[in-house]
């Protein structure tokens, strides 16, 4: 995964020559998409809750990309910036649509059984990821987006302010009211558990 | 059951948040598709209407232009009106 500083440099110009050989030769693309595939499905993954309708957007994702790819300038923006604001609006577009009522799904936490974990212990486990799940899902898009990307990404403040339009400070400080509003959600809903 | 910390929530999302691997399938199938004569078709596809569009667009701002002329016009008239008439006061004081 990309980390800022120098190698995020490094990496932002290695992907403008990777943009423009694509922009040459279409196949070229395959490298950017090879690259990203992983980071633009994890971030859609989180945000919609299934594997299917993360399949289908992320597709959309690249396809898009594919196209507009003559839009993209190296103004400092990285290309996974650039692909992560497109699934960002890809993924808004799919929540606006009315009939995207679904439930969110249990697959996320398939890959959270610890090992050395009682029986009991994985039930209460499971109960609370759900718990995790619902809170996070109730969370505002911008609060749910700055999480996914800080923690499922592994993205610093500055590479987040990169795909939002915030500074580090701004990204910073959102990673903190979320995570504190996510705890006050969680804990609500403990509460109503007891 | 007792209540949980700030910091268990911190840990319980690091653990519940990690990257996730598309299906083989599916990456392979994107793959075919970006590669595949299909990308192509839907580059001529995409590319109409934009070009339709800037093509239009220096006709819009031009028409925009011109019909703003007889108001532009107008205002001119009545500032200089206002503007001499204020000259005649002046000179009459």
């Amino acid at each position: 995964m990309e980390k800022g500083g120098d190698g995020g440099r490094e990496l932002c110009h290695e992907d403008g020559a990777l943009v423009q050989q694509a922009r040459e030769k279409r196949e070229a693309f395959e490298a950017l998409y090879t690259k990203y595939l992983r980071k633009v499905y994890t971030y859609v993954y989180y945000r919609v809750g299934n594997a299917e309708d993360a399949e289908d957007i992320t597709e959309s994702v690249f396809l898009h990309a594919l196209v507009h790819l003559d839009r993209y300038q190296d103004r400092g923006v990285p290309f996974s910036a650039w692909l992560l604001r497109i699934a960002h609006n890809l993924v808004a577009n799919w929540h606006r649509s009315a009939s995207r009522k679904r439930p969110v799904s249990l697959e996320a936490a398939e890959g959270l059984h610890d090992q050395g974990l009682s029986p009991e212990e994985a039930v209460e486990r499971a109960e609370e990821i759900r718990r995790l799940r619902e809170a996070l899902a109730s969370l505002p898009e911008e609060r749910q987006q700055v999480l996914i990307l800080r923690y499922a990404e592994g993205m610093r403040h500055r590479e987040i302010g990169q795909v939002m339009g915030k500074s580090a400070g701004a990204v910073k400080v959102l990673v903190h009211r979320s995570l504190v509003s996510l705890h006050r959600r969680l804990s609500e809903k403990e509460e109503e558990k007891r | 059951m007792r209540k949980r910390g700030y910091r268990h929530t911190v840990r319980l999302l690091k653990s519940y948040l990690h990257p996730v691997d598309p299906d083989p399938a599916f990456s392979r199938r994107l793959e075919d598709l970006c590669q595949g004569l299909g990308a192509d078709d839907l580059l001529v596809a995409e590319s109409e209407p934009a070009g339709y569009f800037s093509g239009r667009r220096g006709m819009i701002i031009g028409g925009a232009v011109f019909s703003a002329l007889p108001f532009l016009g107008v205002a001119a008239y009545a500032i200089n009106k206002h503007l001499a008439r204020r000259r005649a006061v002046a000179l009459g004081v």
